[in-house]
């Protein structure tokens, strides 16, 4: 089974931008568990090989992590996070965001595909204004938890749907990285409260992303 | 209507069902030596496996476990045994959490099963969630709160394995 483009993009994008825009501000509305969803298909049987939708989702995956490297890196160039512990943590993720590109491309080239290197545009977009309007260490930890929170749930969705074993579970063993990175920004760094951090038992699987974002 | 989960997948799912009881348990003996507020926590991530429990049960169908795993559950008894304060609490729950995780990295690499999938992959990051929360309140460094780095782990192993990240296997924590 084909993934329907409409069906992934359906009632995305407003949850990642809301997130990206509010993390730089200084007043901060919640993010709603369920504030959009995307009805999902029932996901395709274990086929043998992967299908375009696969390689649809692998090449999206890796431009977010190539997105996530470019931002980690601007952060850092932004000099605001200033706190020893925080700029620790931050070179630390950075370290797993380039580890977690390169396993993605390899998947893609052991299929025959060319790599992602290029960082996703769609989803710069949001970013790179939010970026520009931090002023402080805090409002940058805010957006790398977002960013760590829409990326770790892009995974989560792309599981329903990819039918190579290995695939998704290279995701879901990046995605659980991107959980724990997502935890100490909020916690350590953010200081939230750390019950905020479960707004439910299960994690959300609808699409955060913006519409022009999959990369076909 | 869901499809039917295939008869491997679904004694998967009562093995997991099983494991998320005897982790129940765990938080049992945890939740005395926590403070007023990491207890609300702890009692909240208590309440998830709870509900990770009902909701693999559904799956398992006939192969559904209404109980904890026995093994696991002696290991576990055994290890908690050493606890003796706040944070030896967090630490030993942490851990717990994260051979969670690596027992649900390894279903993902062994499962066909499409809802089997999708609610593993709703499950897996909450639980390296709760691990890098308990491993934060504890003051752990935090290289040491990824440890297998920039990847979750997909290793099981069994009772008297010396990898202390690997997760449960399946033949070796059977569902009695």
């Amino acid at each position: 089974m084909e993934l329907d483009r409409r069906q992934f993009l359906h009632g995305g994008g407003g949850a990642l931008l809301a997130l990206a825009i509010s993390a730089c501000t200084s007043d901060k509305p919640k993010a709603q568990p369920g504030a959009t969803t995307t009805t999902l298909p029932p996901p395709p049987p274990t086929a043998p090989g992967p299908t375009a939708s696969d390689l649809t989702l692998l090449r999206t995956a890796a431009s977010l992590e190539a997105l996530a490297v470019s931002v980690y890196q601007r952060a850092a160039a932004a000099n605001l996070v200033k706190d020893p512990a925080a700029l620790d943590a931050t070179t630390l993720f950075l370290s797993h965001h380039m580890a977690h590109l390169q396993a993605v491309n390899a998947l893609l080239e052991a299929s025959g595909q060319a790599a992602v290197t290029t960082p996703n545009a769609a989803v710069d977009k949001v970013f790179k204004p939010a970026l520009t309007a931090a002023r402080t260490q805090d409002e940058m930890i805010e957006l790398l938890f977002t960013l760590e929170d829409a990326i770790g749930q892009t995974y989560v969705y792309s599981a329903g749907y990819l039918t190579t074993p290995p695939h998704r579970t290279a995701l879901m063993t990046i995605a659980g990285v991107h959980a724990r990175a997502r935890a100490l920004l909020g916690i350590v760094f953010a200081k939230h409260d750390p019950a905020a951090l479960f707004p439910a038992s299960f994690a959300r699987n609808d699409n955060p992303l913006p519409p022009d974002a999959l990369l076909t | 209507m869901p499809d039917p989960v295939a008869p491997p997948d679904a004694a998967l799912a009562g093995f997991l069902q099983s494991v998320e009881r005897t982790t129940m348990e765990a938080y049992d003996k945890v939740l005395p030596l926590l403070s007023e507020s990491n207890k609300a926590l702890g009692t909240k991530f208590q309440g998830h496996h709870r509900d990770y429990a009902d909701a693999l049960g559904k799956l398992a169908g006939a192969s559904a476990a209404d109980h904890t795993n026995k093994t696991l559950s002696l290991v576990l008894a055994a290890r908690l045994q050493s606890m003796s304060d706040e944070r030896s609490a967090l630490t030993s729950i942490a851990a717990v959490e994260n051979e969670l995780v690596a027992t649900y990295g390894f279903v993902f690499s062994t499962t066909a099963s499409p809802d089997l999938v999708k609610l593993v992959a709703t499950i897996l990051p909450v639980l390296s969630t709760h691990a890098a929360t308990l491993a934060s309140l504890a003051s752990v460094p935090t290289a040491a709160v990824f440890p297998n780095g920039a990847f979750e782990t997909t290793t099981v192993a069994g009772v008297d394995t010396a990898d202390a990240s690997a997760g449960f296997d399946p033949a070796a924590f059977p569902v009695a």
